[in-house]
């Protein structure tokens, strides 16, 4: 039987967790990711709005908003390359059931410091006035997640990290002062670090998900990919704050994305971790079935030129919140850190600039 | 009932507004559900609660687990049958929506109303065969037709067909709670009815009496006509070219006749006529400064405190579910 030494192992290969080892293998040698699919980000960091937050996304959060807005800062200094920034962000506020008004939205933008400027009249003539107050020119990004993975990927080789596809985790022992993982083909890998960052799957590692103690929801998201008309394919729109709608650049199919607050989420369920059902394995089942056309429907009441937009795809993917942090919109990290087994983490962010929050902290902890 | 070819592709909503209702909303969801789902690929079941006292909004959203497309709009206060209609059509998505008071009307009847605007009809208005008949009703409906100069189906109910540009329409007026029986015909839309024999199905709303009706009708017909404004311009043209001719009347006694009761005649008769016009003017003008005072105070005609939407998965029943349904209160996009 073969066993592996590692001085650390991240479990998930998604962005956090190859951003992680990445970092770690900067610090120490013998760094391991462990991926159960067959390529890196086939979940949720593929399958999301694409969106670098830029902070307008919470007026009812500001110390999201702030984190939100110096992260961004910092990642697109760092991967210039990954940022879609060749359109225009447009933030639009529903005159009915929207919980931030336009003054409201404005004094909130001037106190984080974000830049905006009232929309050029050809933009606000898109939306109908009879349901949108205000229209808003910010700055906002998307980033492209095909591009992004070749970049990690193309970081980690250069770091010497390796990483372990189409591996699934079978267990975690404790050893000592080390941790013990068994994969599902039988062989081992002892370490002194072990990161969880396997988002939906955090509570359901045997072993591994005892030291995550967070409550967590889990919810099915359907988000739909969308062809938009010559006209308006140069927009990025999102509208706030209710029972609203997002349509965004999603660049690795050069289509858009649309969500919508209503009809993306399909169903949630508290996670009571192991011996409820896996949310991938949930995920897997899920007859899937479209709700696009309600999205395309409703959204197109606001802007009518969705009228001739075409329904291309859907996107499913299992999105993880933390049960806590559902009223203010907050989407502060999950980091826990064992209290049993200090060098055991449990980590996951909401978004993807997130990353830039662990890193802080795992910087604090002398990692 | 065959299904109409065109509907494959076509998205409709069913606006069903409900109050007090804990007791039948099962089965009005259920029999909506099969009707609507058995004619079209894409729709949602819009209910609209207004503001019930019962259980009506619990029992929907436990059915919103078992039943797809339903949505859940909850009002803040009652505001009656027309303005959770309204509510229904500002919040609706469809390119066709239907409304229908389901405590009277059959939800069999969608086909129908669906196979006429299929046909190209823009409105198609469910006509009660109750209502058809009765001479004061008849007399009415004339009366109102002649000052308004609309032409509207007689005995026409709630249950309506309306295109989406109709919607958008009607959806346009400010007083569109108060107009909305009258609205659709407006404009040249194509209408079309469908006749039918009304069922008993539940008291929440109840049925609108034939006094209620004529209250409403005085004030749809005043809201939808400036004519009784041009009724009392001529009234006070009468009154005043009257006065006018008594007044030279007065003045020829006063100068020709000699014997004459002091000032009597020439005080008592103005007096009475004056006053008679006077209040038939104060009267009218009083209906329409009820209405602009109504429309011109800026507080909204509902406000929507809750909305949900079906949820439907067998894992939700085995796990432990959040909420009963995909309820985002607190979400934005």
């Amino acid at each position: 039987m073969s066993r592996t030494q590692c001085n650390a192992i991240v479990v998930g290969g998604g962005f956090f967790g190859c951003f992680i080892a990445n970092y770690l293998a900067l610090r120490m040698k013998a760094v391991t990711v462990i991926e159960q699919e067959a390529e890196l980000f086939r979940h949720a960091s593929w399958v999301n709005q694409a969106r670098i937050h830029n902070g307008y996304h919470y007026p009812r959060s500001l110390q999201t908003a702030y984190r939100s807005r110096a992260n961004f800062q910092s990642f697109v200094q760092d991967f210039p390359e990954c940022v879609e920034s060749n359109f225009t962000m447009l933030y639009a506020i529903g005159r009915r059931q929207s919980k931030v008004s336009p003054r409201q939205f404005e004094r909130f933008c001037n106190i984080i410091g974000a830049p905006w400027k009232v929309a050029r009249n050809a933009y606000v003539g898109l939306f109908d006035p009879r349901l949108i107050e205000a229209v808003y020119e910010v700055t906002e990004y998307a980033f492209d997640a095909g591009i992004l993975r070749d970049t990690l990927r193309r970081k980690l080789n250069g770091t010497g990290v390796e990483i372990r596809l189409n591996a699934r985790v079978d267990r975690v022992e404790a050893r000592g002062k080390l941790s013990r993982v068994f994969l599902a083909d039988g062989s081992e890998l002892d370490t002194t670090w072990l990161f969880n960052c396997t988002y939906a799957g955090l509570k359901h590692v045997r072993g591994l998900s005892s030291h995550c103690h967070t409550p967590l929801k889990q919810e099915i998201t359907e988000m739909a990919l969308i062809k938009l008309p010559e006209e308006i394919r140069g927009l990025g729109i999102t509208v706030m704050c209710g029972p609203f709608f997002s349509t965004m650049p999603f660049p690795p199919r050069s289509l858009h994305t649309l969500s919508h607050v209503r009809y993306t989420p399909h169903c949630s369920w508290v996670d009571t971790g192991l011996g409820s059902p896996n949310p991938y394995e949930v995920m897997a089942a899920y007859p899937r079935p479209t709700k696009s056309h309600h999205m395309l429907k409703d959204a197109q009441r606001y802007l009518p030129a969705l009228g001739r937009a075409r329904i291309v795809d859907s996107m499913f993917e299992v999105k993880t919140l933390l049960v806590r942090n559902e009223i203010d919109d907050g989407r502060p990290i999950l980091m826990e850190r064992s209290e049993s087994a200090n060098t055991v983490y449990s980590i996951m962010g909401g978004k993807i600039d997130n990353i830039y929050d662990v890193i802080h902290r795992l910087r604090a902890d002398g990692l | 009932m065959s299904r109409v070819g065109t509907a494959f592709d076509t998205f409709v909503s069913v606006i069903i507004p409900l109050r007090d209702a804990g007791s039948q909303i099962e089965d009005i969801v259920l029999e909506a559900d099969r009707v609507v789902r058995a004619l079209f690929r894409h729709y949602e079941i819009v209910l609209v609660d207004d503001a019930s006292g019962d259980d009506t909004v619990e029992i929907v959203q436990r059915l919103q687990n078992r039943i797809e497309n339903v949505q859940l709009y909850c009002l803040n206060r009652r505001g009656g049958l027309d303005v959770a209609l309204v509510a229904g059509l500002d919040n609706s998505i469809g390119d066709f929506v239907i409304t229908l008071n389901a405590e009277t009307d059959p939800l069999d009847l969608i086909p129908v109303l669906w196979e006429k605007a299929a046909k190209g009809a823009e409105v198609v208005c469910g006509v009660r065969t109750d209502r058809l008949n009765g001479s004061f009703r008849r007399m009415f409906h004339g009366t109102f037709e002649a000052a308004t100069g609309l032409r509207i189906p007689r005995g026409v109910s709630d249950l309506r067909l309306y295109s989406r540009r109709v919607v958008s329409y009607i959806t346009q007026n400010n007083d569109r709670h108060l107009m909305l029986k009258v609205l659709p015909f407006f404009t040249s839309y194509r209408v079309a009815t469908v006749e039918y024999a009304p069922v008993h199905r539940g008291d929440g709303f109840g049925d609108r009496s034939l006094s209620n009706g004529l209250l409403s009708g005085i004030s749809i017909l005043l809201a939808s006509s400036i004519r009784p404004l041009r009724l009392l311009t001529v009234l006070a043209l009468i009154a005043s070219l009257l006065s006018l001719l008594f007044a030279i009347y007065v003045l020829g006694v006063a100068i020709l006749r000699r014997h004459i009761v002091e000032g009597w005649v020439s005080l008592a008769l103005p007096m009475a006529v004056m006053f008679f016009f006077l209040s038939t003017i104060l009267g009218i003008l009083s209906e329409y400064i009820f209405m602009l005072a109504q429309q011109s105070g800026n507080r909204p005609v509902y406000s929507i405190t809750k909305e949900s939407t079906s949820s439907v998965l067998e894992i939700q029943q085995k796990l432990n579910v959040v909420e009963g349904s995909g309820e985002f209160a607190n979400r934005q996009s």
